[in-house]
């Protein structure tokens, strides 16, 4: 005879106090830069002998792939941004969330790492989603190599190309990304050749035009790439923490667009991917990258490019559809640029 | 072409790199100008040197415009546009189109 199964109880809690004590041990992570060494004894109970710790809710849709979701997840970072700023110490409670998406793990990844050079004090805590096909995202993405945790993802899985992250324009990486994206889907030699150069292009973007001096230390970007094997796809990923595409275009040209039109940002970003303003770098052979990564959508096996920087949400279709131009209500710090490869 | 001259073949993918990089050695490694200079601008330093460079595009992972940029439009820029024409022979059976590129490079050098 089949063992009833028991329920759990619902556990009681004496106070409020002690249940965030119990939500910060249950399946924890912990990112904390002040001081590496101590890690072993620090361990996420450190949080607990500082009074001024700011919990944050993820929202249950975190994510930035699409236009209805991206609001609550930049109104979720923004209170990360400004809860580090105020509180040193935050604790993100992930546990809701019942949709992931990478972008939303290489911005939180790169807020993390923006945090690091600004807030050397800083410490940030969470936990892992209760839904199991975010938390095995979370896992599997890499996630857990930047964090302090015990949870690690399975050896040897060959599912996603997990999260990498550099400061060159660095082909190698391209290479296997690509060669992945090979091994997922039927990509044509000639398409493949076709997208290296604009993914070095947007690498190169990063380090070139994203950051001015003063930042420089921020300097670095995220990819991944991830099939999903229903649709025959590969949803390709980077990101870079800068300043973004609106805030390195030649001003000049810049301040004439925003005298005739409000809706700056998205406009600013499509007159940069028609190669219409010269980058920071002010020579006439630069500004190459991002229309090439929009000459791009004229390749059969590539669709769905989005690019978000700023205040800007641009997705292109096809042959440079645009297909959505929004400006956001809040902002985007860096500049992300995906695509699918479809077969 | 003389046919006295020398010529040198160079495979990007064979003798400098499967994955070239962008522009400039400071953006990351195997740059259009770590292959000019080191593989290209040697043949050039002297005025009398008639060595032929024929350097193939072919068996790459992809090229970046900035690559193919530096590296051929950044040698007619360093030592004229007619010079570089005349001893640089752009070689691919897979890739016209970035043969033609690169051919347009030098070129379009003021």
């Amino acid at each position: 005879m089949a063992k009833k199964k028991k329920k759990k109880k619902e556990p009681v809690y004496k106070s409020e106090k002690s249940r965030k004590r119990a939500l910060r041990k249950k399946n924890p992570f912990y990112h904390r830069f002040s001081s590496i060494s101590k890690r072993k004894n620090s361990k996420i109970y450190d949080l607990e002998k500082n009074p001024e710790i700011l919990y944050l809710i993820a929202p249950q849709n975190f994510s930035l792939s699409k236009l209805s979701y991206i609001e609550a997840t930049l109104k979720f970072f923004n209170k990360l941004d400004s809860g580090v700023h105020r509180y040193n110490s935050v604790f993100l409670n992930m546990e809701n969330i019942t949709f992931l998406s990478e972008d939303a793990i290489l911005y939180l990844l790169s807020r993390l790492h923006a945090y690091k050079i600004m807030y050397p004090n800083y410490s940030v805590s969470g936990n892992f989603p209760n839904d199991k096909t975010c938390e095995k995202l979370l896992l599997d993405s890499n996630f857990t190599k930047y964090i302090i945790t015990k949870r690690k993802p399975k050896i040897n899985n060959k599912e996603i190309f997990p999260i990498r992250d550099g400061i060159d324009s660095d082909g190698e990486i391209l290479g296997e990304v690509l060669n992945f994206i090979e091994s997922k889907i039927d990509l044509s030699e000639d398409n493949s050749f076709d997208m290296y150069g604009p993914m070095l292009e947007c690498l190169t973007n990063s380090k070139n035009h994203a950051y001015n001096n003063s930042m420089s230390k921020l300097h670095r970007w995220w990819l991944i790439a991830i099939p999903d094997k229903n649709h025959k796809k590969v949803h390709y990923t980077s990101l870079d923490n800068g300043l973004g595409i609106p805030t390195t275009i030649n001003k000049k040209f810049a301040d004439i667009v925003k005298s005739f039109v409000s809706n700056k940002d998205p406009d600013l970003i499509i007159s940069a991917l028609n190669g219409e303003f010269r980058t920071r770098t002010g020579k006439v052979e630069r500004g190459k990258g991002l229309p090439s990564v929009f000459e791009s959508t004229n390749n059969k096996q590539i669709d769905n490019l989005t690019i978000i920087s700023n205040f800007a949400y641009v997705k292109i279709g096809r042959n440079k559809k645009i297909l959505e131009k929004e400006l956001l209500v809040k902002r985007f710090r860096g500049t992300l640029i995906s695509w699918d490869f479809v077969e | 072409m003389d046919a006295s001259s020398k010529i040198i073949k160079i495979s990007i993918a064979g003798d400098f790199s499967l994955t070239p990089g962008a522009r400039y050695r400071s953006d990351g490694p195997k740059s259009g100008e770590e292959f000019r200079e080191d593989f290209l601008e040697k043949y050039f330093k002297d005025p009398s040197d008639d060595t032929i460079i024929e350097v193939f595009l072919d068996d790459v992972r992809g090229y970046t415009t900035s690559f193919l940029e530096e590296a051929f439009g950044g040698l007619a820029r360093k030592y004229g546009k007619e010079v570089v024409k005349k001893r640089i022979k752009i070689i691919s059976k897979k890739r016209l189109l970035y043969k033609e590129k690169a051919e347009q490079y030098i070129e379009n050098t003021k």
